[in-house]
């Protein structure tokens, strides 16, 4: 893997500090969101617990000695779910799924590789999808269960898809 | 209460006649009295009434008698000797007056008068005699740092309005030329040093200067009262360009792009107070021409890089 290329912000020690400016602010959480999501995506993060974010090297630039205080981490957090690209897993928001891409987007990403593959009309499993060799060159692979669920729920709410339950497996029969 | 007595008709020691009259009459208040058609007598100690077939007279004394014997034992320090001592003595009350006088400002507005003339007199013995060139440029140049000769004060006019409204006019005549210097804007506490040092003794207290200074925008005055949203007032040139200021600022910070500045760097390369300094960042951030970095190390500023480099 290669090494993650720092945007510009995250020496700027200002960056770790939540700008009082609302359109200064505003300008920060989208370099903040943008950085996430990459970071995320090229580190194969999906899930954030809010407890350890902390710790996560993101959220912290020791060469700068400066990190997003919890509050920061906070906003941004809640910034990334108004974006959809954090779902939280329940109530409480103590976790939450990192969507680099939102749930709707993987799904129509799915969906174009069904169509691609002339897999319309076919049941797949969704170890198949996630972990078969077909889709090794895809995005979605190696993508979390729970996100891959969520991509295909989003489908068959707009009757692109139906999911189906094998007992201790499950499938999905794209239309 | 003085009251006549019987005395001896002659003259004691050192007692002279100033004046006599005769065919005086005693009156008790309006009513006559049986005294009458007397002589009388005025010494330099006594007044003296004294009916011709009596041989004592009735008397007043018209100075108390321990004060003759005190100012006959002063003539005892005659000579170069006695001149110091009186000098002396001169030196001493003045140095009291001045320290009463600073002991709180009550007493200073009470001693004003004579603290006046003891700074004229003093300069008239300047004028007279010729002291050190050095002393005369020195004492002058006090005596014009006090500057204001006629201060407006409140005795001179009745209402507090009109004091207030002629206050105005004085300060933004004494300090326009101050704050234009100062880079047109200076903290109201140094309005308020500031003014109260140009009128010497006729001090202001700082709710005058304060009601002065909020009169300044309606009575179209080269100087107005700004205050900032933390709170901090200050007067400053009216029609100060403030996008000017903010531009200026953010010059200056667009050269620490690397390390940011404190309020307190900002003061020492300006040379404004720290509070402005302050409040110059904050108006900076406001503008979205500043973005601040909190960290262990204070509050810093920096260039706001995030509109300019995205």
């Amino acid at each position: 893997m290669t090494e993650f290329e720092w945007p510009w912000q995250y020496s700027f020690p200002p960056f770790f500090t939540l700008q009082v400016n609302a359109d200064v602010r505003k300008t920060q959480l989208d370099a903040w969101c943008a950085l996430v999501t990459s970071w995320g995506k090229q580190g194969g993060v999906t899930q954030i617990d809010v407890t350890e974010a902390s710790d996560l090297a993101v959220f912290k630039n020791a060469s700068i000695h400066r990190a997003l205080p919890p509050d920061g981490i906070q906003v941004v957090l809640e910034e990334l779910v108004r974006r959809g690209n954090l779902e939280w897993t329940d109530k409480t928001k103590r976790r939450g799924y990192l969507l680099w891409r939102s749930a709707g987007e993987w799904g129509t990403q799915i969906y174009k590789w069904a169509q691609g593959s002339s897999r319309i009309n076919t049941v797949c499993t969704l170890y198949e999808l996630a972990h078969g060799d077909e889709t090794a060159d895809q995005e979605f692979h190696n993508l979390d269960g729970d996100i891959l669920l969520k991509a295909l729920r989003t489908l068959e709410a707009s009757g692109k898809a139906e999911l189906m339950d094998f007992g201790d497996n499950q499938g999905v029969k794209f239309l | 209460m003085d009251r006549w007595f019987w005395c001896d008709s002659s003259l004691s020691s050192g007692e002279a006649v100033a004046a006599s009259a005769k065919s005086i009459r005693l009156y008790d208040g309006d009513k006559k009295t049986g005294y009458e058609d007397g002589h009388l007598t005025l010494t330099n100690q006594r007044l003296l009434w004294r009916h011709e077939s009596q041989s004592s007279s009735l008397g007043v004394a018209t100075e108390p008698a321990n004060s003759v014997k005190a100012s006959g034992s002063k003539k005892i320090h005659t000579g170069i000797l006695g001149i110091e001592r009186d000098i002396q003595k001169k030196q001493e009350a003045a140095s009291q007056n001045i320290s009463r006088a600073f002991e709180d400002l009550k007493n200073l507005m009470g001693l004003a008068k004579d603290m006046v003339s003891l700074s004229r007199s003093i300069s008239n013995k300047i004028k007279e005699h010729s002291v050190s060139a050095d002393d005369t440029t020195q004492f002058r140049s006090y005596l014009l740092s006090l500057g204001i000769d006629d201060p407006v004060t409140r005795e001179k006019y009745g209402s507090a309005t009109q004091y207030h409204h002629h206050l105005a006019r004085e300060v933004a005549r004494a300090l326009e030329e101050p704050v234009q210097e100062a880079g047109g804007v200076m903290l109201l506490s140094e309005v308020y040093c500031r003014i109260n040092r140009a009128r010497g003794l006729q001090l202001l207290s700082p709710e005058d200067v304060v009601q002065a200074c909020n009169l300044m925008r309606t009575l179209d005055l080269p100087l107005s009262l700004h205050t900032f949203e933390s709170g901090v007032q200050v007067v400053q040139i009216t029609g100060l360009d403030q996008d000017k200021v903010v531009k200026d600022t953010a010059q200056v910070l667009a050269c620490h792009e690397g390390d940011g500045m404190s309020a307190g760097d900002l003061a020492r390369e300006c040379g404004v107070p720290l509070l402005l300094a302050r409040e110059r960042l904050l108006q900076a951030e406001r503008c979205a021409q500043a973005v601040r970095d909190e960290s262990s190390e204070g509050l810093r500023f920096y260039p706001n890089l995030f509109f300019s480099r995205s």
